[in-house]
């Protein structure tokens, strides 16, 4: 567990991938595990750091803002996490999450991590194990965005499915 | 004995410009083929460029790869036009060039090479595809923003008005929309629609003056296809004309009705035609051409046929010569064009006619509803309406109700001997040829004035920055020696770069409507147990392939049937896809490639996974992959080749859920 933790608090892509999935996971057997990592992570936010929260309906410019400000602190030379929920479909629990393909992140650059996460059977707002993630991603980069549409917004007539 | 009819003689109608949509390879190859098409009783030509030209960029960018001189020909200068109408004297041709994110470039090389055949610009005759819209929408191949792109078309619309007056500057294209599932009234409307936002956007310009609006509008020409309900396309064409003089008449006050009529070009449906039993497309191609060329009234001024194989690949010389002699003895054997319209006076007609006008000018209020095309381009509501009429159209064949010969009916065959030859019945472009144009280029390159092409880019610069019409200063560049992907850099640099939305999100898949569905989501339910999280996959389309129907399908239905989706879009390099493999922890990673180039776009995307320690991610592929190359793509280690014959999309689900079984070491 140590070295895994402090992989992720390196930045290492496929330990922060794989906290995450251990996060995602709903096996019992993993539980404990998430639990300990998230505890492990909770305290070694970077230096620094800043989470910053995107939020609003679908279309108002949520994908193309992050992207601008992503691109800038790539310029900055500071690493980037980003959290992009996506609200999931009730009838058959799948969901398509599309919002990372609006963040322009530049070819071959490996100090932007986009994660996508399905807000399951919340409507709107957060995912579950979004605050977890969150503090995995604040632990292994030095700013983390979180964009998702809301709360009520995923309810809108046209995502009846 | 009496006079027969037969015996008596009439005056026919001239036919229609008679085209084969072709190109590969490289310059030289292609100009050999268009002599020999011409040879052959071909009255115009249309180019097929390859996707780095469409799309600006030069023959060694990476994300050229494998792309280069696939789909259409490669032109990255001067002298690659040169070498592609070499002995073909341009001043008596009728050229249609498939260009739009580019054709300002494409059009400028051509006046530069006219030019130095000693064809002065007003003489030149023929047609840039030019419309962006539907790129957005249908097609993918566009390179700068919605806004950016209208204006550039504008700047081509205002410079031929002025320098090429038979020149056709737009073809507004309805043909791309209807293979992407769009129904008539989808295809009616939002290519009348994307017509009227370039209109008045060519009017508010200062280049071009009140007084010459009206040739303008004149000079605007269309682009459809034809389905196999052939009654209803002519229908759909006697509408649209209709409506559309009616449009230049009320909005643009065009008095001369010369200058309001409906001229339009046509490629019949390739949606349509089938992998199974690929000998019935020729039957197929037939009737669909019916449906433009029966109603006078309606007639198409140019027509395009596919090939009998394109299901299957690209298609052959032959193979496009059996498609020209279709036209050939539609126009000269029949006595087709020995009558007046018809049509006019038939009360089915009529009746059709009334139903589907007024489903147009709802469809087409709605679009003004949503803020207009641009807006509505941006926002992806009209994609979304495009994604869900094609979702609901598959379901139709997948459940029965829309019956396809050989596909979902009737299924039982003797084996086909036109595929039984050693090409596979397929043409096949050799590898080699990206090469020897990556060389080709570089020697260009080499011999050209360094300082005056950097001159000409910074004058073509300056002119994209300041708002001016960029032609002229495109043309320098052409005399110059600039290359296509200098060109595009200035463009992408000027105006930016752009993703459009997938319109995926928000369609409805009709969950639970298709038989099959429970089956499907039980896999994926079982599967998502043992993981301990829902199956993850990523749907990739690599390379310059814009054609993201099949993608955007699959994404839909897997959702449907319980996974969770990452789709980014189309153009993505190797290296994104495993890099987004990595971050999303994907299960599976599903690649869609329609242009040729998956034997080299999937090596390319398995050394970008294993470079990334993920080569236990079982990766499925979909698109137009020859049979030949199934043995190929399997031996690199592909969980599954899937091809148009593959309609049934939960059986697709139901195997992709087992591949990430097995991958897991689990029960499937």
């Amino acid at each position: 567990m140590t070295t895994e933790v402090e992989r992720v608090c390196a930045g290492e892509r496929r330990a922060v991938a794989a906290a995450l999935n251990l996060i995602e996971s709903t096996r019992g057997s993993d539980r404990a595990a998430a639990e300990a990592l998230v505890d492990a992570v909770a305290g070694r936010a970077r230096p620094g750091g800043q989470v910053v929260g995107l939020t609003g309906p679908p279309g108002v410019g949520k994908s193309t803002l992050g992207g601008r400000v992503v691109g800038e602190w790539r310029r900055r030379g500071v690493t980037v996490g980003v959290i992009a929920v996506d609200p999931s479909s009730r009838a058959s629990g799948g969901a398509v999450l599309g919002d990372r393909s609006r963040i322009a992140k530049p070819a071959g650059d490996d100090g932007v991590f986009i994660r996508s996460m399905a807000a399951r059977d919340r409507l709107g707002g957060l995912a579950p194990g979004t605050v977890e993630a969150i503090l995995v991603m604040r632990a292994a980069f030095d700013r983390v965005l979180v964009e998702t549409v809301g709360v009520g917004q995923s309810e809108r007539s046209r995502r009846s499915w | 004995m009496a006079d027969t009819v037969a015996s008596r003689p009439r005056k026919k109608d001239r036919p229609w410009v008679i085209r084969t949509y072709s190109g590969h390879s490289s310059a030289a190859a292609s100009n050999a083929l268009y002599r020999e098409n011409l040879a052959r009783g071909q009255t115009g030509l249309s180019v097929a460029f390859d996707l780095p030209t469409q799309t600006g960029y030069d023959a060694d960018h990476p994300l050229a790869t494998g792309e280069v001189g696939k789909v259409g020909v490669p032109i990255g200068h001067l002298g690659d036009m040169e070498a592609l109408f070499h002995g073909i004297p341009l001043r008596e041709m009728n050229t249609s060039m498939t260009i739009n994110a580019t054709a300002p470039w494409l059009l400028a090389l051509y006046v530069a090479a006219a030019e130095r055949q000693g064809t002065p610009r007003a003489g030149l005759r023929g047609t840039t595809q030019n419309d962006l819209v539907k790129e957005f929408l249908a097609r993918g191949t566009y390179m700068l923003p919605p806004e950016p792109s209208l204006k550039l078309q504008a700047d081509v619309v205002a410079f031929t008005v002025r320098e090429m007056p038979q020149w056709n500057p737009v073809n507004v294209c309805s043909y791309h929309l209807q293979e992407a599932g769009a129904t008539p009234v989808l295809e009616v409307s939002f290519a009348l629609a994307g017509a009227l936002a370039l209109l008045d956007q060519v009017r508010g310009r200062a280049d071009v003056d009140a007084a010459t609006f009206p040739e303008v509008v004149g000079r605007l020409s269309f682009f459809v296809n034809a389905g196999m309900r052939f009654i209803e396309e002519m229908v759909k064409l006697r509408v649209m004309g209709g409506l559309w003089d009616r449009l230049c008449r009320e909005r643009y006050g065009v008095t001369d009705p010369k200058l309001r009529r409906f001229r339009y070009g046509v490629q019949v449906n390739s949606l349509g035609l089938t992998e199974q039993q690929p000998e019935n497309n020729v039957y197929r191609i037939a009737l669909e051409m019916l449906g433009v060329v029966l109603s006078k009234r309606a007639r198409a001024r140019a027509v395009q046929l596919p090939a009998w194989n394109e299901a299957l690949g690209l298609p052959r010389p032959w193979d496009q010569q059996w498609s020209l002699r279709l036209q050939q003895i539609m126009a000269h054997e029949t006595d087709l064009l020995e009558y007046g319209d018809l049509f006019d006076g038939s009360t089915v007609i009529a009746e059709l006619e009334a139903t589907l006008a007024a489903d147009v000018e709802r469809e087409m209020a709605w679009i003004a509803s949503e803020g207009g095309v641009v807006k509505a381009v941006q926002s992806g509501a009209m994609k979304e309406r495009l994604v869900a009429a094609n979702t609901e159209r598959l379901g139709r064949i997948e459940r029965g109700e829309q019956q396809v010969v050989g596909v979902n009916c009737f299924t039982e065959s003797a084996p086909s001997p036109l595929v039984a030859g050693a090409d596979g019945g397929i043409m096949t472009v050799d590898a080699a040829a990206e090469r020897e144009q990556i060389a080709r280029l570089a020697a260009w390159r080499a011999a050209r004035s360094a300082d005056d092409a950097r001159a000409a880019l910074s004058g073509l610069r300056d002119a994209a920055r300041a708002g001016d019409n960029v032609m002229e200063a495109s043309v320098r560049c052409a005399l110059t020696g600039v290359t296509t992907g200098e060109w595009g850099g200035v463009m992408r640099e000027v105006f930016g770069e752009y993703r459009a939305p997938t319109g995926v999100g928000a369609v409805s898949g009709a969950a639970g409507a298709t038989a099959g569905l429970g089956r499907a989501r039980e896999a994926v339910e079982r599967v998502s147990a043992g993981l301990g999280r829902r199956l993850k996959l990523l749907v990739g389309k690599p390379g310059l392939d814009g054609h993201s129907n099949g993608a955007e399908q699959i994404a839909v239905r897997a959702r449907d049937a319980g996974m969770e989706v990452v789709y980014e879009g189309i153009r993505l390099t190797p290296e994104q896809i495993a890099s987004a493999a990595e971050e999303e922890g994907a299960h599976a990673i599903g690649l869609s490639i329609l242009s040729g180039s998956h034997l080299a776009l999937v090596p390319a995307v398995f050394a970008a996974l294993a470079a990334r320690g993920l080569e236990g991610v079982p990766v499925v592929v979909g698109g137009i992959i020859p049979e030949g190359d199934r043995g190929a793509l399997e031996a690199l280690g592909v969980a599954r080749v899937f091809t148009p014959s593959d309609f049934d999309l939960n059986a697709i689900m139901v195997e992709i859920a087992g591949a990430v079984a097995r991958a897991n070491g689990l029960a499937e």
